[in-house]
């Protein structure tokens, strides 16, 4: 079962993603703050396969902070950082910085839930490709270079 | 000339020219005067204003005591005392032989028999005092002692200007300095009114300020009887010779103002029959009309001319451009304080925006999960789904308001960068082509247009919304044209009241719709309100952020029935700055 973190300060958020994760099989924790995932990210066994933060939290850079908290993890981790109305700039940079993807809550006649799932489904592959790849390669000769 | 007169002559030009001490000059002129016509005394007598009396300030020769040099002469018409009152009245020279018999002697010293006294005159016929030559001899004065006499007086008459000169210099300095200190608009403004009287020896000054729809002067500020009225008492453009100023933006100096037939006698600090001289100067902002700054004198107790010169006038100019700094100084710091406002409240929206957007997110999601179960449950009937579909509408709806709300807060917070108006006209003419149905969109874009410092992508969702706007009125077709032009200051100001820069960019958004109502023409920039019930009417609200936010602003001049005319203007970016930076091209 793939395992998800959701960080979201607003519980009705975290609710509604979690009952629709939990729906399509995903196990899922919660962090309701950029430092309680960031907390999580440290000393989750095993590693979660996607990690989904709200770009503002604490402040409008808690989505980048949870970003590079994961990465200080975990170099394939993939993060899905979700943006509300005006957020949409940060979250680009997110991905300057190596997100898999972003997310509008709310797009005018789109499902974002649907959405939401399609890009864990997607990223999920992603990081197991990674993974696979780095399996396959001689991990010394890497070093070597 | 006898060398003592010559060489009384030579050491008072020296003096002046060597730009002596004022109190030396008057020393060394009532000297040289005695000495080159033999005379016995000699005086010399400042006129004081407030009170008509002539003071005196210089003596020579013997038998002044105390009570002879306090003795105030009166001078004014009908009311003038002895022969210095009298030449201080008509401004012009006087001598007698026989002085006992001449009506007009007022007897100081016993002993005199001859007088001779010249007056000092500044500029036209205004006397600031009088030079007096005294003899015991009978006959002692005669043509060519009046006419050294009076050259001497010349030289006087300079030496008392530039005293007066150096304290106008002082106070007007002082004034600059107590400005600063005086707090708030208001008892600035009043100080300089202040300030204009005391300097001048007027007997009050007035401000009027331009109104806010820019017909009418009203005054801002007066410390005499007229202090009551501010706020209240106001002159039409070219309403009296307050409105005449306004109108010309050109000073006005007159004797017996009353008399003028431009004279309203609307609002007066004094009687119109007890204003002896007029001064009003405009107060000009960045070369505009902003406010006339005027004073007057007072014709009693005495009569004597009291007339406003070329001099009084730079004084006054200058203040009114104190006036103008005060005023400069104020608008800044509005803008800053709305503007500081603005970033507050925008903060706040986009906090609020964010939380609200959160929670339709968690309603959606909830409405989604209601939907996915009633389909499963088969004891759910069709009005529950309905039910559903409704609260996702109106969730949907909800969510629009929310985004268009935040683009309303967001207006100000832009990029800019330099930027050519016709590269923004011409992306959008093209993006809106596919949308344009039965409207033809045509442009007329001006070669050489000067730049601008402005968002390309605020810009750009701007003029999409008006080209947008005037397609949406032709729904049967029609034309919609843009153009640009380079635009004055004046043209700037006439059009739209936008001020601050030299040149600006125009640009027209012109349709062949209904237009708008003459009613209409401010209201529908104003948030929330739309005359379509599409959305929530903040279309044209964000656009006039956005313009604003630019330094520019947006009016709407076309005439009701044949199409709307909305028209743009935005500062544009000095040559200098312009040739510096590459312009940005959002097209390329």
């Amino acid at each position: 079962m793939c395992k998800i973190l959701l960080a979201d300060d607003e519980p009705d958020v975290r609710a509604t993603i979690e009952r629709r994760l939990k729906r399509e099989g995903f196990e899922v924790e919660e962090a309701d703050s950029a430092a309680a995932a960031i907390e999580k990210v440290r000393e989750a066994e095993p590693f979660y396969d996607v990690i989904i933060a709200d770009m503002v939290m604490e402040n409008e850079q808690s989505g980048l902070e949870v970003l590079k908290a994961a990465f200080g993890r975990d170099i394939f981790a993939e993060v899905i950082v979700l943006t509300a109305y005006g957020s949409v700039q940060n979250a680009v940079e997110c991905m300057k910085r190596g997100a898999f993807d972003y997310l509008e809550k709310n797009i005018p006649g789109v499902d974002v839930l649907d959405l939401l799932v399609l890009k864990i489904q997607n990223a999920i592959e992603h990081r197991r490709a990674a993974v696979d790849f780095i399996r396959r390669i001689d991990v010394s000769r890497l070093k070597g270079a | 000339m006898p060398d003592v007169q010559n060489r009384a002559l030579a050491i008072a030009s020296r003096l002046i020219v060597a730009r002596a001490n004022p109190e030396e000059v008057l020393d060394a002129v009532l000297t040289a005067a005695v000495e080159a016509t033999e005379a016995d005394r000699g005086s010399i007598s400042l006129v004081d204003r407030h009170n008509g009396e002539l003071v005196i300030r210089k003596i020579v020769g013997d038998g002044w005591t105390p009570e002879k040099r306090e003795k105030r002469l009166r001078a004014g018409k009908g009311v003038h005392e002895g022969i210095t009152g009298y030449v201080a009245t008509h401004a012009v020279p006087y001598y007698t032989g026989d002085a006992h018999r001449d009506s007009r002697y007022y007897p100081l010293f016993e002993d005199v028999l001859s007088e001779l006294a010249v007056p000092l005159v500044r500029s036209g016929d205004r006397v600031t005092g009088v030079l007096d030559l005294e003899s015991i001899r009978p006959d002692h004065f005669d043509d060519d002692d009046e006419t050294l006499v009076a050259a001497l007086a010349a030289m006087a008459a300079v030496a008392v200007s530039m005293a007066e000169h150096h304290r106008r210099e002082r106070e007007l300095t002082e004034t600059a300095q107590e400005l600063s200190r005086a707090g708030g608009l208001e008892r600035q403004l009043e100080y300089v009114t202040e300030a204009a009287a005391r300097i001048l020896q007027a007997f009050d000054g007035s401000l009027f300020l331009l109104g806010p729809n820019g017909q009418r002067v009203i005054l801002a500020a007066s410390h005499g009887p007229l202090r009551a009225q501010v706020g209240q008492a106001s002159y039409e453009i070219g309403e009296g010779l307050t409105g005449w100023v306004a109108e010309h933006r050109a000073a006005v100096r007159l004797i017996d103002p009353s008399t003028d037939p431009r004279w309203a006698g609307k609002h007066q600090e004094l009687p119109e029959e007890s204003i002896a001289a007029f001064l009003a100067v405009p107060v000009l902002l960045e070369g505009r009309l902003a406010g006339v700054l005027r004073v007057i004198r007072d014709r009693t107790p005495r009569s004597l001319p009291n007339p406003f010169d070329e001099d009084d006038e730079e004084v006054m100019e200058t203040l009114a451009s104190q006036v103008t700094v005060l005023l400069q100084r104020e608008d800044l710091l509005q803008r800053l304080v709305r503007s500081e406002r603005l970033a507050a409240w925008g903060q706040l929206s986009a906090r609020a925006a964010h939380i609200i957007g959160n929670k339709v997110f968690a309603m959606k999601g909830a409405v989604n999960e209601l939907r996915y179960l009633l389909q499963r449950s088969p004891g759910c009937g069709q009005e529950c789904i309905e039910l559903v579909e409704t609260l996702a509408r109106v969730l949907s709806e909800t969510d629009g308001i929310v985004r268009s709300f935040r683009g309303f807060v967001a207006a100000r917070e832009t990029k800019p960068g330099p930027l050519n108006v016709n590269h923004i006209a011409a992306a959008q003419l093209q993006a809106m082509a596919h949308s344009a149905g039965k409207v033809k969109l045509t442009s007329a874009l001006a070669d050489n247009l000067p730049s601008v410092h402005a968002d390309a992508s605020r810009l750009g969702e701007c003029l999409g919304e008006l080209i947008e706007n005037a397609i949406s009125w032709q729904p049967d077709g029609g034309e919609v044209r843009v153009s640009t032009f380079p635009a004055s200051a004046e043209e700037a100001a006439a059009l739209a009241q936008v001020r601050g820069a030299t040149r600006y960019v125009r640009i027209d958004i012109e349709d062949q719709g209904p237009g708008v109502p003459a009613e209409l023409k401010e209201q529908i920039f104003e948030a929330f309100v739309s005359k379509r019930g599409r959305g929530l009417g903040l279309g044209l609200a964000i656009c006039r952020e956005v313009v604003r936010a630019h330094g520019g602003e947006i009016v709407e001049i076309g005439t009701p029935g044949q199409g709307a005319r909305f028209v743009m203007l935005l500062p544009a970016v000095e040559t200098q700055e312009a040739a510096k930076s590459d312009v940005q091209d959002p097209a390329g």
